[in-house]
């Protein structure tokens, strides 16, 4: 009835990837789970295969702009479980020009075009995706409108 | 479904389906690649009504974006505006007033219904039923002129506040709506005379638009047409919000995965809607209809007239805002198209960091390749219209 998740499979993450793991948080109910780019793939793999998680719902990606922290780009997960009921966010922490992060749209089909949308807004890599270009700008738009040294008028 | 005789790839045609097309329900450009009449290939090319929604969201404040997402699926009316209500909400922990809840449940419910028939209008149209469109609209004027009645506005409506609603309900409004409770289901009627076991209607959309339930739920597809292949999954059941747990509802379910499928789950939802509509009005109860809460309540006109510190506490409110408590939180709803759910990131500033508005029909779209394959290019019209997108809402 709400999206949470049960501790103990939160543990269960924690265990598995607490090399690659940088922060594991609650706000109200909901769980989030930082990690550093480099890993996501195993981490999402690992989300949608073990049975006891089992997410395979991607409700939705979204890519976010931090330009004070070293790690200045990030993309957020938000994944549910339909067998199980439970929630989680994951977010995906990337260093580097232009930020690089491996796809996962052959795991859930959905990351096909919200990983478009994120590279369109934010010029994030996801490396391995079959088609990555951009969604809602015409091609051949220079810039990424959501980062925030991007103004909100518009570059000529 | 394919011909015997598979056409080789450089005799095959690319057409061009939009953006301007009446079928494609606003501007959506297709790239149909056929061999004969058959589709081999669907290319979507969407972003033609992008407005820049999220970068507004990150540069005005919370109160000053609410007029934006009606704007988004502006055939949903006030179900979108509730989403953003709700999670900035959650996010301060204000507890809208009951009264205020039961007004906003019966709002979304009557704008379910106003865009079920919208979809079934435009659908039918698509496919060649004309007095379907015209019985259907008759009865969205009548949800639309109730919505006028209480905010003022058929189209967008900037009716609902954080912590509650703008106003009160004007008198009459019970009975207008308990007027249309009682006209609605014999217009039901009328519809599936028309169309639920007429031949044409049967051929055009069984067996078209196959969607299983494993293919919906890894395209992120959700909604009428995630329940149309069978999955159990309806946002005001899994994670009730604003009373609905109050509600006797059930959720209409499709084995059939097709368009035929998808069309008799949003038939009975429309009965399952006015279900809601008829408790809700029932059982309205008196209060308030605004939270008690100094963030988002503003004093009265009267008192900041008439008491200095009352008025500079009003011309605060609306030119500083109120600053949600640091932190991130995932709210959605149950919007007529699926799942609409708002990521907020806050930073403890009044205009919030990062808003990512994930949009049904844009995750309900992409499926359109896999369910277009085979069929021919009239297919492609029912298939669009049983995925009920709307394009402001694809492209935010």
């Amino acid at each position: 009835m709400s999206r949470s998740i049960a501790p103990k499979l939160v543990e269960k993450i924690k265990l598995e990837f607490d090399d690659v793991i940088l922060d594991i948080s609650r706000f109200q109910e909901q769980t989030t789970v930082c990690l550093k780019a480099e890993h996501t793939r195993q981490v999402c793999e690992f989300l949608k295969n073990e049975k006891d998680l089992d997410f395979n719902l991607l409700l939705d990606l979204a890519g976010a702009h931090y330009p004070d922290r070293e790690r200045d780009f990030e993309v957020i997960y938000n994944y549910y479980s339909l067998t199980h009921k439970h929630f989680l966010r994951l977010k995906a922490q990337i260093k580097g020009d232009p930020p690089r992060v491996a796809t996962i749209s052959d795991l859930w089909k959905a990351a096909d075009w919200l990983e478009r949308e994120a590279y369109d807004m934010y010029g994030i890599i996801f490396e391995g995706h079959p088609n990555l270009k951009r969604l809602f700008l015409d091609d051949s738009w220079i810039g990424f409108p959501l980062r925030k040294d991007y103004p909100l008028e518009g570059r000529d | 479904m394919c011909p015997a005789k598979v056409m080789p790839e450089k005799r095959r045609v690319k057409i061009h389906m939009g953006p301007q097309h009446p079928s494609t329900h606003g501007v959506l450009h297709l790239v149909l690649t056929l061999h004969g009449e058959r589709i081999s290939k669907v290319e979507c090319e969407v972003g033609f009504l992008h407005r820049g929604m999220e970068k507004i969201a990150e540069n005005l404040q919370y109160q000053q974006f609410l007029p934006y997402p009606e704007r988004l699926d502006y055939l949903s009316g006030l179900v979108h505006p509730m989403a953003l209500c709700l999670t900035v909400e959650k996010m301060m922990d204000i507890e809208v007033p009951k009264r205020a809840a039961y007004i906003r449940v019966i709002l979304a419910e009557l704008s379910r219904i106003a865009s079920h028939l919208l979809w079934l209008a435009t659908h039918a149209l698509d496919i060649g039923a004309m007095t379907v469109f015209m019985y259907a609209f008759r009865e969205r004027e009548a949800i639309l002129n109730i919505f006028e009645m209480v905010t003022g506005g058929r189209m967008t409506f900037n009716y609902f506040r954080f912590g509650g609603c703008k106003q009160d309900v004007p008198a009459g409004f019970v009975e207008r709506v308990n007027q249309f409770i009682y006209d609605f289901p014999s217009r039901m009627q009328d519809y599936e005379t028309l169309l639920t076991n007429n031949r044409i209607w049967l051929l055009r959309t069984r067996d078209i638009g196959h969607l299983s339930a494993e293919d919906a739920i890894n395209y992120g597809v959700t909604g009428s047409t995630l329940r149309g292949s069978g999955v159990d999954y309806d946002v005001r059941k899994e994670f009730p919000y604003s009373c609905y747990e109050e509600f006797d509802v059930e959720v209409p379910l499709s084995d059939r995965c097709d368009t035929y499928g998808r069309y008799l789950v949003r038939l009975e939802e429309m009965r399952q809607s006015l279900r809601i509509i008829k408790q809700a009005c029932q059982n309205l109860p008196e209060g308030d209809i605004i939270a008690d809460d100094p963030r988002v309540k503003l004093p009265k006109k009267e008192e900041a007239f008439n008491n200095m510190e009352t008025m500079i506490r009003y011309c605060c409110s609306v030119m500083e805002g109120f600053s949600p408590p640091a932190g991130e939180t995932y709210m959605s709803v149950e919007a007529p198209k699926g799942e609409l759910g708002y990521y907020l990131v806050s930073d403890g500033s009044p205009k919030p960091y990062r808003l990512k508005i994930r949009v049904p029909s844009l995750l309900n779209l992409a499926p359109l390749d896999l369910m277009s394959r085979g069929h021919l290019i009239a297919d492609i019209v029912a298939i669009i219209g049983t995925l009920d997108i709307v394009l402001g809402d694809v492209d935010k």
